[in-house]
């Protein structure tokens, strides 16, 4: 045989260069051009994009003014007045224990950034990223080139890229103790950006391998939400309950002394765990450099190397195991029989509102709704009990009422393409639209009752009259805008539906509907304020001309039915005018998926 | 005796940009019996029926259900056709029986009609078994039968199904074919669109081909194929058909693998670490 011609070879052979080096580059070549093809996909996804760099650059700013601070941050540490020249920390032995506190301060924070990128990798498992080993399986590239592959990849996209953005300038701090130890601190931080994305993907792939019926991923969801939630809403509720603290102990500079010592241990004991864990080992290398603690720097980087080293091999692993296991995600079982089919209104409505009350129950993206209720209870409690003023609690179901209607607003995108099967049926427009309108009053009612009932039982509004004459007010109040939100949010359905992940991806973010998420709540609060406006004036005219408070509920309770039905009549019009609008929009969606 | 026109198209033009998907096509459905529609991707067989159900405005053009214009009252139209939805049309986290039930009690059934009619279609797609399950965890072909079985239960007078057998098996293909040539015999209309001539041929009356978003033949199956086989009438009419090339690089002649060191064997052949059974075959 001769090299010019044509080699007769076994069918199946491959004599593609599979070197690793070609892989990486095509890899990332991939990543690039779907990424590309996603900015071209839609308009949202450039306006996501404009806002996202809008972001950025307040992040980098808030790097840049993190990575000044940090000399004073420093002096804090270790115990000297912030009025102190930062100079001081730059000579003599003051120079290493400067040093080590900055270090000590990034390993800590890198780990808890690294967490909360975690937490956001973990809500978007399983809901598709840009390159997918499951998608490249077909290909037949050993494992071990195709996860460097996309490994290589993961570091070269925007995140990664913006993430190293972000690091570098932090680490410019370093610069303080010299060029050699700053390009060590970028050194650091790129290592850093590699740790993170390695174990952050490492223990997605871990849940995609264990985590894949129905059932589980939907308890999955609840819980990672939960968790997202509460962590968001932590400085609030934390912000409330020191406030009561404050408000409980007596105001003296050795209260002020002990809290900012009990601070400092508890920083000092966390940022030395942080700073050997892979999370924020890195980090904390520069300061070890100062301090001539070279063995303490090799060990450091062993730490890190190795948990790189331990994710890939734990990515291959799941990848084998799910080969090696492949098999059907095991079937939820739904309602025996009919369900809540057989206990609704015989008729089109009564189908409607039993297919929304199952989907209240089976929709992941409405989970948030059963979240935030206890999530604003929690809030509007600990305002309560740090200001003493208990009736704040009553704010807590107007916010639910509110909250509950702002996804229903966009009912008609959450559908998606079974919206069409809507408008195949040719289900009269009102039919459907009062339904939808039933189901989200009844259920956000039942959820707003229960939060009266627990401000009712917090605020103690039984021990007076006045008290209990408010707590049925501000009942009725809460009502209202149950009925008015759920009447209204039809409208706002099918008038302004805009992008939103799929049920069975809940957190995919890849079409771009960030920026309309960010915008169209607004729209649902401005429509909110003028529901409340026949509510609000009466309540002023009550309030001046000392009438009875019960006008208020009254007043509100008719606002809001009146609201509830000029809603639904107006969604049926324009859902009748637009259906076809809508039919497009929903198929244009879900193309952006 | 003059049939009845269950569906008349007159004219239908659609145009996406610069792109015309639908130029000018006339067709004329009689009541009772099972059309097919034909031909290859991209001809508008899809773009055609959008217009018929109501689904897509055709830009010029009208269309006729039992004489009256779809797009006068689209609603009413559609309340004569069952539809078959796509598999991402179904409201997937219902169960097959509440999918169905669903179906029914939309289009103004009462609850206990549609759930008998829901067990007859269940028992008859051989879903009876997966009544209780959620329709997401369907397969392929179960999901194409229940999504058939929405667009029957409320006994339309026109059925109009896209692809109705894909990744359906062969059992339950038989099976409801039989359930639509029942319903043929009975005075129904079924308009079926499909690639696969086979099918058309067996349970189809009639058949149109439509390519480049025009009708090129259309009538009786035996008109249309005017003494041919279906399938090669098809190819006639709509061309594209070429002799096969072939590739030089498929079927086991290729180049050297690159960077690849490979070692000869007995027989000549260059194993590879990829064909090891091969290889052992070959000895």
């Amino acid at each position: 045989m001769t090299s010019t011609q044509p080699q007769k070879l076994p069918i199946g052979t491959t004599h593609l260069d599979t070197s690793l080096g070609t892989t990486i580059r095509t890899f990332i070549a991939l990543r690039w051009a779907l990424t590309r093809a996603n900015m071209r996909a839609s308009a949202w996804v450039i306006v996501s994009l404009v806002i996202g760099a809008i972001m950025q650059i307040g992040m980098m700013i808030g790097c840049y003014f993190f990575a000044e601070a940090l000399p004073s941050l420093s002096l804090h540490l270790l115990g000297l007045e912030t009025t102190t020249d930062v100079t001081l920390t730059q000579h003599g032995a003051l120079r290493i224990a400067s040093a080590q506190a900055w270090g000590l301060e990034l390993a800590l924070i890198a780990t808890i950034v690294a967490l909360i990128i975690l937490l956001f990798q973990l809500m978007f498992s399983g809901n598709g990223s840009t390159l997918n080993v499951e998608q490249l399986s077909l290909f037949g590239i050993d494992d071990t080139r195709m996860q460097i592959g996309v490994f290589a990849a993961m570091l070269t996209g925007f995140p990664s890229i913006i993430g190293a953005a972000d690091l570098l300038i932090v680490s410019s701090a370093w610069r303080w103790y010299g060029i050699g130890i700053m390009i060590v601190a970028f050194v650091c931080a790129l290592l850093t950006l590699i740790v993170w994305v390695a174990l952050c993907s490492m223990i997605v792939a871990l849940v995609a391998t264990f985590i894949r019926s129905t059932k589980s991923k939907t308890v999955y969801y609840l819980v990672v939400l939960g968790l997202f939630i509460c962590i968001a809403q932590l400085p609030n509720i934390l912000m409330s309950f020191s406030g009561a603290y404050q408000s409980d102990v007596a105001d003296t500079a050795d209260t002020a002394m002990l809290s900012s010592m009990l601070v400092t241990s508890a920083f000092s004991t966390a940022s030395q765990i942080c700073s050997w864990l892979p999370f924020g080992a890195a980090m904390s290398i520069p300061a070890h450099v100062v301090a001539g603690e070279f063995g303490i720097v090799i060990l450091k980087l062993a730490i890190s190397c190795a948990a790189v080293a331990l994710a890939l091999w734990v990515m291959m692993w799941c990848m084998r195991y799910t080969r090696l296991h492949a098999q059907g995600a095991q079937a939820s079982t739904g309602a025996r029989g009919l369900g809540i089919f057989a206990r609704v209104p015989d008729n089109a409505i009564g189908a409607v509102i039993a297919r929304g009350a199952v989907y209240w129950r089976r929709d992941p993206r409405l989970m948030l709704n059963f979240l935030m209720p206890v999530v604003f209870l929690v809030i509007m409690g600990a305002q309560a009990y740090s200001t003493g003023q208990m009736m704040i609690m009553w704010m807590a179901p107007i916010l639910v009422a509110w909250f509950m209607s702002m996804m229903e607003s966009n009912n008609v995108a959450l559908d998606g393409t079974p919206f069409i099967f809507q408008s195949l049926s040719a289900v009269p427009a009102y039919k459907d639209r009062l339904g939808r309108a039933i189901v989200n009053a009844v259920i956000s009612g039942l959820a707003v009752l229960v939060c009266c009932g627990v401000a009712f039982v917090v605020s103690r509004a039984w021990e007076n009259a006045f008290s209990a004459q408010l707590a049925g007010v501000f009942t009725c109040v809460a009502l209202s805008f149950v009925l008015a939100n759920a009447g209204i949010a039809q409208m706002l359905a099918v008038l302004l539906p805009y992008p939103t992940a799929s049920i069975d991806k809940p957190f995919a973010s890849r079409q771009g509907r960030i920026g309309a998420q960010m915008l169209f709540p607004f729209i649902s609060m401005l429509v909110t304020i003028v529901v409340a406006a026949p509510t609000a004036a009466i309540s002023v005219a009550v309030l001046t001309q000392g009438w009875s408070l019960w006008i208020i509920g009254v007043t509100a309770i008719v606002s809001g039915v009146l609201f509830s039905a000029l809603g639904v009549w107006l969604a049926a019009i324009i859902m009748r005018a637009r259906e076809l609008q809508l039919v497009q929009a929903v198929t244009n969606f879900a193309s952006m998926r | 005796m003059q049939e009845t026109l269950a569906v008349a198209l007159q004219g239908l033009v659609k145009r996406f940009g610069t792109k015309v998907a639908v130029n000018n096509v006339h067709l004329e459905i009689p009541q009772g019996t099972c059309y097919g529609l034909v031909g290859p991707n991209g001809a508008g067989k899809t773009t055609t029926l959008s217009m018929l159900t109501g689904m897509l405005r055709p830009d010029m053009g009208n269309a006729y259900v039992f004489g009256q214009d779809v797009w006068s009252d689209t609603a009413a139209a559609k309340r004569q056709l069952g539809i078959m939805p796509e598999a991402d049309q179904l409201f997937n986290r219902l169960t097959g029986l509440q999918l169905l039930v669903y179906s029914g009690m939309l289009r103004g059934m009462k609850r206990d009609v549609a759930t008998e009619r829901a067990h007859d279609l269940l028992q008859a797609f051989d879903l009876q078994g997966d009544a209780s399950k959620l329709v997401v965890d369907y397969s392929a072909g179960m999901t194409k039968k229940i999504a058939l079985a929405t667009a029957m239960i409320h006994a339309p007078k026109i059925l109009v199904l896209d692809e109705p057998f894909e990744s359906v098996d062969p059992v339950s293909s038989a099976n409801i074919r039989d359930i639509l040539q029942t319903y043929v015999r009975a005075g129904g209309t079924v308009i079926v669109s499909s690639h696969v001539m086979g099918l058309v041929e067996k349970i189809c009356t009639h058949v149109a081909v439509i390519a480049h978003g025009q009708v090129l033949a259309s009538g009786t199956v035996a008109q249309v194929a005017d003494g041919m086989d279906l399938e090669e009438r098809f190819f006639s009419l709509v061309g594209g058909r070429h002799e096969s090339q072939g590739f030089a690089w498929l079927g086991g002649v290729g180049e050297q693998p690159v960077q690849d060191e490979a070692a000869q064997d007995e027989s000549g052949f260059e194993s590879t670490q990829n064909v090891p059974a091969q290889n052992a075959v070959q000895q």
